[in-house]
């Protein structure tokens, strides 16, 4: 029940749609309405048709030798008027009648007002009486003796009396609505139905995802809307590549000083003799190293986030890892960290070989980093029915499992860690795996460490 | 022994050149492209270091020249641009070596020398790791004094590994380079494997298991493993 009011204060344009026609026809309908209704107020149709008056000329003339007759027929028929007329008995709010003859009343409907006479036969007038004001017309017989007065009450109020007895006028508008709504509400479900599709798409992208929208409507109004939305993404997408050529451009402009401040302490290095001396220039090259290293991650970060603009090729997973493993092998060996790999055939994928390469390289390297000495580091690739998974264990600290989603952020360091690093080593892990459709896993090795579970979907393989 | 090095970069250029004469190099550095192609018309040198960034233009053009005029002389390319496709640009166009920027100056010092012995036609006769030595032109083996007799396959499995001690070299390279084979030969390189290590000794071969092998010039030393 809760539900069901929260969905109906939920504001739907299908919603304000309906309202808004509902409203309209109704404010259409009361316009049309008060138009007749003032309409017949300014000259009643019983006074302005002549037949009524016609009858009761007729009436008076043949009726003139039978005087209480002729009362009597006038009384029923003044009776009839008010009944047709609908205002019920009461004179100050119905039809009165007036018959004379030479200028004598011989009749007057019970009520009507005394003292009005017409002064221009066959016009509808105003006329005042006891302070009220009466639309009436007057009409005079051939022989110009007998006249017949019709009085209908006028003003303001009387409005609603007409209101209340031409209240059928309301009725087709209530009887129409029904009608009209749900067909309305069915069409205009029908017309929204491309918009429903535009915002699915919409709804279902990821916040990386800044190419153009693929659903291209045919309709003119959604297609502006497409546009702008896709115009829109476009200049996002230009500022965001801006913002990472740039920081590639500047990452690349420090590697020559880098390496000239590298070389200069190395030569350096041969000339010093002194031990502390010695210590100091071993610490500019160990800041240089790790500057140098925060440059090469940041342009493999900007590399891995850059939008994939090479074709993705088959690429030999197992191979792949061997070679990398080789070429770490040194750094593993310096830590004195031993590696190892598992893995039975020969597991292949698609994918852009160099961008998986930095995958490897940072995860291994992060493994090893973390290793005690003489630990060791292993990596496991697993063919399974849906997916492939690269699993890297090692023997180190581990992550807090409340720090796990957090170290992926850019240049977030685990507090805990005593060891150097550039903080951007599982954010280029997490954009590579990103364009892979991979997801990244952390979890607790056998031995108490860090377990990084890739895994990448089986229908990307080949 | 004259190097050529091309570096617009002042401390880098100058850093480097300081290194390189303290090794007793004789180092000619210039800044400019025009420069180094006058250089190059004074006097030919036995090496050439190139920086690809140049203020007068783009150092791939130069080594365009430099092939086709110089066909031996080694060139080492200096640059800051890292990518796969870039060293593969820059190896396709006839550098024989890439060397990224920053790098560490006993790497450039050990390519040099590679380079130059190279050129030179010079391989080292004898390859000397911990006791156990290889001649390359009469393929004996000896160990500690002792003579080792290895079959072919044996001997260039470990002629291999020793001419690269220190790196790691996987599995499908080695079969490869041994048998020739691009299927799955993992057993017979084990069984030679096994063989060799039986007759020279333990403790050379190192395996990274699920990898390769490796022959590690200095013995690593195991922590608590």
């Amino acid at each position: 029940m809760r539900n069901f009011w929260r969905y109906l204060r939920v504001p739907t344009l299908v919603r304000r749609m309906m309202i808004a026609q509902m409203l309209l026809l109704t404010l259409l309908w009361c316009v049309f309405l008060t138009y007749i209704l003032w309409d017949n107020l300014r000259s009643p149709p019983m006074l302005s048709g002549n037949k009524t008056y016609e009858t009761i000329l007729t009436l008076v003339d043949r009726m003139a030798d039978r005087p209480h007759d002729l009362t009597a027929v006038l009384e029923t028929f003044s009776k009839a008027l008010r009944e047709g007329y609908g205002g019920g008995e009461d004179p100050k709010m119905s039809i009165s009648l007036i018959v004379r003859k030479n200028k004598e009343i011989i009749y007057s409907s019970a009520g009507a007002p005394s003292g009005v006479t017409n002064t221009d036969y066959g016009m509808i007038q105003r006329v005042q009486s006891n302070g009220r004001t009466w639309t009436s017309r007057t009409l005079k017989s051939g022989n110009a003796d007998t006249e017949v007065t019709l009085l209908t009450p006028a003003g303001g109020w009387n409005f609603f009396i007409y209101l209340n007895s031409r209240g059928y006028y309301i009725l087709p508008l209530l009887v129409c609505i029904p009608f009209l709504l749900f067909p309305a509400w069915l069409s205009i479900r029908i017309a929204m139905r491309p918009w429903n599709k535009v915002a699915n798409e919409v709804s279902l992208r990821t916040p990386d995802d800044l190419s153009p929208l693929k659903a291209v409507p045919k309709h003119k109004e959604l297609r502006q809307i497409v546009d702008a939305i896709n115009i829109f993404l476009a200049r996002v997408r230009e500022s965001t590549e801006r913002e990472r050529t740039f920081i590639a451009d500047a990452a690349h402009e420090l590697r020559t000083p880098l390496a000239a401040m590298r070389v200069n302490v190395e030569a350096l290095q041969s000339d010093v003799s002194n031990v502390r001396q010695q210590e100091l220039l071993a610490g500019i090259i160990r800041s240089n190293s790790r500057a140098a290293r925060l440059v090469n991650q940041l342009l493999l970060l900007m590399h891995s986030e850059a939008r994939i603009d090479t074709v993705m090729e088959p690429v030999a997973l197992t191979t792949l890892i061997q070679e990398r493993m080789a070429e770490l092998a040194p750094l593993a060996a310096e830590s004195r960290v031993e590696l190892e790999f598992y893995s039975h055939d020969e597991v292949w994928m698609t994918g852009v070989r160099e961008r998986l390469m930095s995958l490897i390289d940072n995860l291994i390297e992060n493994a090893v980093k973390y290793s005690p000495e003489g630990g060791r580091v292993e990596v496991e690739v697993r063919s399974l029915e849906k997916s492939i998974q690269l699993r890297i264990s090692d023997a180190g600290p581990g992550i807090l499992v409340e720090l796990r989603e957090r170290v992926f952020d850019r240049f977030f360091r685990d507090p805990n860690q005593i060891q150097s690093g550039s903080g951007l080593g599982l954010a280029i892990v997490k954009a590579v795996a990103q364009q892979h459709h991979s997801s990244v896993l952390l979890s607790t090795s056998a031995e108490g460490g860090l377990m990084v579970i890739v895994d990448i979907p089986n229908h990307h393989s080949v | 022994m004259k190097i050529l090095l091309i570096e617009d970069d002042i401390d880098l250029g100058n850093g480097v050149r300081i290194a390189l004469t303290d090794q007793g190099l004789d180092v000619i550095w210039v800044r400019r492209k025009v420069d180094a192609l006058h250089q190059l018309d004074l006097c030919v040198p036995e090496l050439v270091l190139l920086d690809l960034g140049l203020p007068d233009g783009d150092g791939m053009s130069l080594m365009v020249r430099l092939r086709q005029q110089l066909k031996g002389i080694p060139v080492i390319i200096l640059t800051a641009r890292g990518t796969l496709q870039d060293r593969l640009t820059g190896l396709d166009a006839g550098a024989d070596d890439y060397l990224v920027k920053p790098f560490v100056l006993a790497e450039l010092l050990a390519r040099v020398r590679a380079l130059v012995r190279r050129s030179y036609g010079f391989q080292n006769e004898v390859i000397e790791i911990r006791g156990l030595s290889l001649h390359v032109p009469t393929r004996r083996v000896t160990v500690r004094e002792g003579h080792v007799d290895l079959t072919a396959s044996e001997y260039a499995l470990l002629e291999t590994l020793m001419l690269r001690s220190d790196r790691v070299l996987t599995r499908r390279f080695l079969e490869e380079r041994i048998f020739g084979a691009k299927e799955n030969m993992s057993n017979a390189l084990d069984v030679h494997m096994g063989n060799l290590r039986r007759k020279i000794g333990d403790g050379y071969v190192r395996t990274v298991r699920g990898v390769g092998f490796v022959i590690d010039t200095v013995p690593l030393q195991k922590g608590a493993g």
